[in-house]
């Protein structure tokens, strides 16, 4: 009987606070796309990420929750962004190397850097060869079944020389492969993505003697929003055009599956995202 | 009752099988042998009653006449009148008369027998074919058909309810042309009257044909018949299912028509090619509204209608055509994409012209910039024509304009030049190189602003740039990745101030 009286009460509350936060929906829409258009990240990724939760709860899978909880994504990654430049953070690395040696350079990049995230444009590739991991490695007789590529797994060239080394950066960016154009060795040109993701080890590969930026397993997301963009100082671009950045971030809203009124598909307006969330 | 008929008793019977109505006007008046037979619970309280019953006999005698699926016995005071019949299945007759009691069993005492045309004949008397004719006409014929047919196992029959419900709901059909709702009705109809998937195949098709008209040039419509015919039309999400273009040109010419003759794979092959122009007609509707790049949307169609190429390459072909107008006022990277772009739909001799249009419009400027200008303009020579020629002389230009300039003479050094006695003359013809940027330019330095940069440099091959919480990083990369490349990495604050080099690094080749 206590157990019944219990468990009632529990579901009792459970329901009252659900229902208390998807009245709330609304509001922290508004005001969390309101900041993130700001510039104002942190309140974007507390807001946003409260309503994100609610939508999670409430099993929301619409179109509309997918873009708020895209913009929370988006929102978290903006206020979480790491204090320094990858050169930067690489020069510090081949000094600290250079003195202190690796352990030592780990050690600081934990501390400083580690689980910090960037949001970058670059030219993604797939990688040209497997990225080197010991624990799956199933030594020579499988060297070919160890070869294999996951899709969306990439590397990006970081064109800015360590001393001598070049540097790499590897991640896995699922959406990457429902990219128009991806992987399309035909491609001379190919087109930048934009894509954010929490840095996981920064380390020189001695094997390629080569700098490896190693990025967060699961958290890579390609980027689709163009009103951060200004504030995060992806815009104005001299080279793009305001045009070209967001034809990358429309096409990558494609591949995300995102679903934007096409009237308002550059900035989706606050008020169409906060009614939609109301539904 | 005497066995001898009269002969004024048998010219009576003659006579009234010659004038005994027949067709529609005896069938409303008489009782089916089915319905009697259903009926035998009542058979005793009938007793004495005039009743008309018709039917197929399947025996008769002297006086005794016996029906089909009927145990009763018919019987007549009077010798009944010789039944020819013309074939196995004329045997039809109506029998007026009174159900009697033997004792304790019951018989039909026959007043009058009457021969009635066949069940078949009935039924092609009965066709309503006029221009009053209801569907609901057909289908009293097809149930009536259906149910003689099934009483007598008579398959014939059977088949002309099905020709009598065909009938009937193609008739509906042309009456509800243009009506969807009623085309839907009858769509439903086909189900219940049993006229075969096909035919409600192609009234679902014909209403959704009015569907597409009616949603006219609205795009939610549109986009939702879309998904519809992609979720629930068989075969359209298939690319195997591409028609060929006989079959496409037709039903484009006349859906309807030709839908409805189709065979059951063409129809894939149509949805297909329905769900295709709708995707395509789509993303050229978004396109056109958003004033989306022929390049896009060649894209999209790509993505969307693998099959749809010869579209795709129109659309490309449509932007290569409105990019080359304007190309002499393209920046340097959109120019590159677009030779690459003409030279990959073999478009070489204008990917050719645009870039002698390109360089031809910067020529004059250039050349007055003094040195830094001839400089740039022997670079773009080289890297848009491979023009050493011209290069060459540029540079030698330059060297008038400024003697003995480092980065000058560098530039003439690798084009395989030498300055003897104050004058520049080709050596080592077979070390001849094309100039890489082996070291860092001399225009280049650290603090120059981004601005100073793009000046000097033109537009960089290819740039990364990514944000830190403080400042934004750009790193911009000349050079060929198959060649000696030199990055630039350039820093700016968040807020849009100005780029400034912070550091310049050379790179590795990348193959």
């Amino acid at each position: 009987m206590l157990l019944l009286v219990g468990v009632t009460g529990w579901w009792s509350v459970r329901q009252f606070r659900l229902s208390s936060d998807a009245s709330q929906l609304g509001d922290l829409t508004r005001r969390g796309i309101e900041s993130l258009e700001s510039g104002d990240f942190t309140t974007a990724a507390r807001d946003l990420g409260r309503a994100a939760d609610v939508l999670d709860r409430l099993g929301r899978g619409d179109p509309a929750a997918d873009v708020i909880r895209q913009r929370s994504r988006e929102a978290g990654a903006a206020d979480g962004l790491v204090g320094e430049s990858l050169a930067e953070i690489l020069a510090n690395a081949d000094r600290v190397q250079q003195s202190g040696g690796q352990a030592a350079w780990k050690r600081q990049f934990d501390r400083d850097h580690r689980g910090r995230w960037i949001v970058m444009q670059s030219i993604l590739e797939p990688p040209s060869e497997p990225l080197d991991d010991p624990a799956d490695d199933p030594g020579d007789g499988d060297r070919e079944a160890a070869r294999e590529v996951r899709p969306g797994e990439f590397e990006a060239e970081y064109p800015f020389a360590v001393g001598d080394r070049p540097v790499l950066l590897t991640g896995h960016l699922p959406d990457l492969a429902r990219l128009a154009g991806w992987g399309d060795a035909e491609i001379e040109d190919p087109r930048p993505v934009i894509f954010a993701a929490q840095l996981e080890t920064c380390h020189l590969d001695p094997a390629t003697d080569t700098w490896r930026i190693e990025l967060s397993p699961g958290t890579a997301f390609l980027w689709t929003d163009i009103g951060s963009m200004r504030h995060l100082g992806f815009l104005p671009d001299a080279i793009l055009g305001d045009e070209g950045i967001s034809d990358i971030l429309n096409h990558q809203a494609t591949a995300v599956g995102l679903q934007v009124d096409p009237a308002d598909r550059d900035v989706p307006r606050v008020g169409s995202l906060e009614t939609e969330a109301t539904r | 009752m005497s066995c001898r008929l009269k002969p004024v008793r048998i010219l009576v019977l003659a006579i009234a099988i010659g004038l005994a109505p027949s067709g529609l006007e005896s069938v409303s008046a008489a009782t089916s042998i089915e319905d009697f037979v259903k009926a035998k619970k009542k058979w005793p309280s009938q007793l004495g009653l005039r009743q008309v019953i018709e039917g197929r006999y399947a025996v008769t005698g002297r006086t005794l006449l016996k029906f089909h699926h009927c145990q009763l016995e018919f019987r007549s005071t009077q010798p009944l009148p010789k039944l020819t019949r013309r074939n196995s299945r004329d045997v039809n007759v109506q029998v007026v008369g009174r159900l009697r009691l033997e004792g304790r069993k019951l018989y039909f005492q026959i007043e009058r027998v009457s021969k009635q045309d066949d069940d078949l004949k009935l039924y092609q008397r009965r066709r309503p074919t006029g221009p009053k004719a209801k569907p609901a006409d057909w289908f009293a014929l097809a149930d009536w058909a259906s149910g003689q047919g099934s009483f007598y196992k008579d398959e014939l029959l059977g088949e002309k309810s099905s020709e009598a419900n065909r009938a009937g709901v193609s008739l509906a059909r042309r009456q509800a042309q243009g009506d969807l709702k009623a085309l839907r009705q009858v769509s439903r109809l086909v189900v219940t009257r049993g006229a075969g998937l096909p035919l409600q195949q192609a009234i679902e098709h014909e209403a959704l044909r009015w569907e597409l008209k009616a949603a006219g040039g609205k795009t939610p419509e549109l986009e939702a018949l879309r998904d519809r015919i992609g979720k629930g039309w068989p075969g359209s999400a298939e690319t195997k299912n591409t028609p060929g273009a006989p079959l496409a040109d037709r039903y484009r010419a006349d859906p309807v028509a030709v839908y409805d003759l189709a065979s059951g794979p063409d129809r894939l092959r149509l949805h297909r090619l329905l769900y295709t122009d709708l995707v395509i007609a789509l993303i050229t509707r978004r396109a056109r509204a958003e004033g989306t790049s022929g390049y896009t949307v060649a894209e999209a169609i790509r993505r969307a209608v693998p099959e749809a190429t010869a579209e795709a390459a129109g659309w490309d072909r449509m932007a290569l055509d409105l990019d080359l107008k304007r190309s002499a006022t393209m920046g340097r990277s959109e120019l590159d994409r677009l030779v690459a772009r003409l030279k990959s739909a073999r478009r070489e001799s204008e990917a050719t012209a645009a870039v002698d249009g390109w360089l031809e419009s910067r020529r004059e400027k250039l050349l007055s910039e003094g040195v830094a200008g001839r400089l740039r303009w022997a670079d773009l020579l080289l890297s848009l024509k491979g023009d050493r020629r011209g290069a060459v002389v540029a540079l030698i230009e330059a060297d008038r304009l400024k003697p003995d300039d480092r980065e000058v003479a560098e530039r003439l050094d690798q084009l395989g030049y030498s300055k003897q006695d104050g004058k520049w003359v080709r050596v080592s013809q077979g070390t001849q190189r094309i100039p890489r940027r082996v070291t860092v330019p001399t225009g280049v330095r650290v603090g120059m602003s981004g601005k100073q940069l793009l000046a000097a440099m033109g537009a960089p091959r290819r740039i990364t740039r990514s944000a830190t919480r403080q400042s934004f990083s750009q790193i911009w990369v000349y050079g060929e990745p198959g060649g000696s490349r030199i990055a630039v990495h350039l820093i700016r604050s968040r807020d849009g101030g100005e780029s400034s080099v912070r550091a310049i690094s050379q790179l590795r080749s990348r193959r």
